[in-house]
């Protein structure tokens, strides 16, 4: 368990955290979400014992923590893993060398960091990687040669700073996917400081919203996602973009999805009834909204469509002939 | 033409034994003060505002001596090290001293290329700050450390020849004294040769170096 008891860091004047008072129980997956410059990584720099908040408390478990010095701090430190936006690998060594770093600076001998070095390469998928230099990887080897290196002395918390901001998509859930498989083998405390609002629902337990230094609003995910109170955590959850590969995986299988994309006028046009009327085709309505940015409305719809063949293929073509982008989900 | 390259041998060797044992004497005294200057400085492993713009003060004023009066005022310095204050020995007196704020800038430059998130993330691991620096720091800037030695042990050439002038040996001292003083126009070009051939050696060496550490780290 972590608890931050009224933390405030103040940089030359400008308040980077106000009284922030949070408490991260064992064993869950804690998000904290803000946007830029709303004190994410200075939140993570204190209770990563990088820096000394400027009034306030921090423990782990029931230890004060923030007061440390000397090789105290430095025992404490090895306590936590820590990953970053920009993987922060040291170019000097291969990845074995990495993930062996700290290791080393503790003092275990040869064979012990061998044998650790090499499970945790296994346990990230990076086992063919161990004498590749790290420059070579793509982000996301990098990002799991920088987990196998913060997992090397069996950490109690796994801190991550926008661990997934510098991957794609794809990248980004095998990331989230690998800390969860972990958390499966080993007990491990999880925060996730992210700018992404799909990177907390898909893995946090509990979230806290920051914004200008402050905690605006903490609950579980599931109760943010469902009634955010504050505009800005209602911000985050609508950009929760559905992700059609997941909510229509078994339907993708079996029948033909079409995405359309429209804007403008044809927002206030009947197309389904069309779909129907003109190409007689039977419509099942998987999703559909509308969005105005900037005074221009754009819709979107996601259609499952179920005819012959023929028609589908007229069907499609109309729809273009009308200014409608058209595109079919399972390839 | 045989005599010719005898009188060279001599001096060459001269110069070459001045730069590499120069070279050795100014990295052992500038290394740790280029260290110092680099983990002292704001917002690095260490700040000590103090003792940075100390230090910082010391390396530039003796760094704004010319070479030639810096060779003199250390005359007594060598003299006490070697017991004389000509040739070679009192030359590497010389030479050490004032390649050191030199080198201690170069060295500064190199390990201030390491970001400052690498040596957080060290930090953040519970590495003492002993640790940080001999094994993130250093080995981080290895190129940039290589192609500084590099440019040093080419300027220290350099400073050996200048130091002919002042009867410090080597083949500086040879071309002004059979080139300059006797007329000797061929031991002159000779002489000028053979160090721009060793300059040439020295860069070609050093960058194949960093190119070699470049490639391996996949950063080429
Ligand atoms: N070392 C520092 N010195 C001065 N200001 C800082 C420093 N670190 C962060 N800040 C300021 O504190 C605020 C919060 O920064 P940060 O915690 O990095 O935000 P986030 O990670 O949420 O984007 C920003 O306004 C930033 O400019
Ligand atoms: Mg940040």
């Amino acid at each position: 368990m972590i608890t931050l008891k009224n933390v405030s860091k103040n940089y030359g004047g400008l308040q980077a955290l106000s009284s922030v008072s949070l408490t991260i129980p064992s064993g869950t997956v804690y998000g904290i979400i803000g946007r830029s410059g709303a004190g994410k990584s200075t939140l993570v720099k204190l209770i990563g014992l990088l820096e000394n908040p400027d009034a306030g408390e921090i423990y782990f478990d029931d230890r004060r923590v923030d007061n440390l010095r000397g090789a105290d701090l430095l025992v404490c430190r090895r306590q936590f893993g820590m990953i970053f936006q920009h993987f922060n690998l040291f170019s000097s060594r291969d990845v074995f060398g990495n993930v062996a770093y700290p290791l080393e600076i503790v003092g275990k001998d040869k064979v012990y960091i061998k044998d650790r070095v090499l499970g945790l390469l296994e346990l990230v998928g990076l086992s063919d990687k161990a004498h590749s230099s790290v420059n070579k990887l793509s982000g996301g080897q990098k990002q799991r040669a920088a987990m196998a290196r913060a997992l090397a002395v069996c950490p109690k918390f796994l801190f991550c700073d926008e661990a997934t901001s510098a991957l794609d998509p794809q990248t980004t859930s095998s990331i989230l996917q690998l800390i969860k498989n972990i958390r499966n083998k080993v007990n491990l405390t999880v925060v996730m400081i992210t700018h992404q609002m799909n990177v907390v629902s898909d893995i946090c337990d509990y979230v806290s919203v920051v914004d200008g230094g402050k905690v605006i609003e903490s609950g579980t995910v599931k109760e943010l996602v469902g009634f955010p109170h504050s505009k800005i955590a209602k911000d985050f959850v609508s950009s929760l973009i559905p992700s059609y590969e997941k909510t229509f995986k078994n339907l993708l299988q079996n029948s033909i999805i079409f995405r359309l994309y429209f804007s403008n006028d044809i927002v206030t046009q009947p197309i389904v009834s069309r779909l129907i009327k003109e190409c007689q085709l039977n419509v099942n309505i998987l999703s559909g909204a509308v969005r105005t940015v900037k005074d221009q409305f754009f819709g979107e719809l996601v259609l499952e469509l179920i005819g012959p063949a023929q028609d589908l293929k007229f069907a499609v073509d109309k729809l273009k002939s009308q200014g409608i982008v058209v595109e079919k989900l399972n390839v | 033409m045989f005599n010719t390259l005898q009188m060279l041998i001599e001096p060459t060797l001269e110069t070459i034994c001045m730069t590499i044992v120069s070279t050795i004497f100014a990295l052992i005294l500038g290394f740790p003060v280029g260290t110092l200057l680099c983990v002292t400085s704001a917002g690095n492993l260490i700040p000590n505002a103090t003792l940075n713009s100390v230090l910082g003060r010391v390396v530039n004023v003796l760094r704004s001596f010319p070479f030639i009066i810096l060779m003199i005022v250390i005359f007594p310095l060598s003299r006490l090290i070697v017991g004389t204050s000509i040739g070679t020995a009192a030359t590497i007196v010389s030479l050490s001293f004032a390649a050191t704020p030199f080198i201690a800038r170069i060295i500064e430059s190199a390990l201030k290329e390491t970001s400052s998130e690498l040596i957080q993330a060290a930090k953040a691991m519970g590495s003492t700050n002993a640790q940080i620096v001999f094994k993130v720091i250093i080995p981080e800037s290895c190129p940039a450390i290589v192609s500084g030695i590099t440019l040093m042990i080419i300027t220290i050439i350099g400073y050996s020849a200048m130091a002919g002038a002042i009867g410090g040996g080597g083949l500086g001292d040879l071309a002004i004294r059979y080139g300059y003083q006797r007329f000797r126009m061929d031991i002159m070009i000779w002489a000028v040769s053979i160090i721009v051939i060793m300059v040439e050696l020295v860069q070609f060496l050093g960058d194949k170096i960093v190119d070699k550490i470049m490639i391996k780290r996949g950063m080429r």
